[in-house]
């Protein structure tokens, strides 16, 4: 330990306010350059003046009562604002990754009827069992769950046999924010010979399939 | 045990003979440490950190005034101690109650 790294560690321990801080280190510091000049090395004048603890204690002895209270209060109230600054920036973040929704009528980003089709669109096409195309429209992601295997498994649970599309039903959508990212997610029921199916389809900004849900 | 001891009653004086080292002149906490040491022929072997608290003490209750010195040269600037007029007058006290407790110390150890 160098004596400026003492004169900090005391400085720490004592239970005072700023200013009388700053003076105990000019003094502390000033007292061990005094010694140097006259020869002596740090570590025997650090070792002369006893450990940063001890020396902080003689210091605390001497502090007004009301002076140590203050100091309490004042790092109570420091570790206070910290972790309410934690808190703040956790919710932050929190409320930045937490999906937000809006009516899509005020959206920025998306037309409700150009939604509305890329939704017709996509059910047509996965009625064809054309994946090709859909994940021609649809973000890398996807790419793994648009193919023959994996649908022909989806479709299955619902149904072995779904028959022919009927109709679209109505489509309810909605615009959702999530890490500064928009999204819009249209849910429609589709009346087949059947059954009838529910899909929740997602687009993002590019208007990209994002998402797929059937149930 | 007579370690204990021996810092108590130190601990007891140390404000009557910092004021009565400072009597004459101003001085920086080493050169007290080291009159302290020589005065006392060894008896008050005293560490920055019981004396600096102790002056700081007699400055918040105003027996002394600290001011810093200005650099001369190489000479790191230094914090000198003086006492002032209510510190003359306090070590005047002190030193009427230390001598009727060494008095009456004496009269019972000598019994």
């Amino acid at each position: 330990m160098n004596a400026e790294q003492y004169v900090n560690a005391v400085a720490k321990k004592v239970k005072c306010g700023k200013d009388r801080k700053r003076e105990i280190k000019k003094q502390l510091m000033a007292d061990i350059e005094t010694r140097m000049e006259q020869g002596e090395r740090p570590e025997e004048i650090i070792s002369r003046m006893g450990t940063a603890e001890e020396m902080a204690d003689g210091f605390n002895e001497t502090i007004p009562a009301a002076e140590q209270k203050q100091y309490k209060r004042n790092k109570t109230l420091k570790i206070l604002f910290s972790i309410i600054a934690i808190l703040a920036l956790l919710a932050a973040a929190a409320w930045w990754m937490l999906p937000k929704g809006s009516e899509i009528e005020e959206s920025d980003y998306f037309d409700k009827a150009q939604v509305e089709t890329a939704m017709k669109d996509a059910i047509e096409l996965f009625d064809a069992d054309d994946y090709d195309s859909m994940r021609e429209n649809a973000i890398p992601e996807m790419e793994s769950v648009l193919n023959a295997g994996t649908m022909a498994e989806v479709k299955k649970q619902i149904s072995d046999d779904w028959g022919e599309r009927q109709q679209f039903g109505t489509v309810y959508m909605s615009e959702i924010e999530q890490k500064n990212q928009h999204f819009a997610v249209g849910e429609i029921m589709v009346v087949y010979e059947n059954v009838s199916v529910v899909y929740r389809l997602t687009y993002d900004e590019e208007m990209r399939l994002a998402g797929l849900y059937i149930r | 045990m007579n370690d204990k001891y021996e810092k108590q009653m130190k601990k007891g004086v140390l404000d009557m003979l910092v004021l009565k080292l400072l009597w004459s002149e101003a001085k920086y906490g080493y050169q007290i440490i080291q009159e302290l040491r020589e005065k006392s022929d060894d008896a008050f072997l005293l560490k920055d950190g019981t004396l600096y608290p102790v002056l700081y003490r007699l400055e918040d209750d105003g027996l002394v005034a600290g001011s810093w010195s200005e650099a001369k040269g190489r000479q790191t600037p230094r914090k000198y101690y003086q006492i002032t007029g209510e510190g003359r007058q306090a070590l005047e006290e002190i030193e009427t109650v230390w001598n009727r407790i060494a008095d009456g110390i004496t009269k019972i150890m000598e019994e």
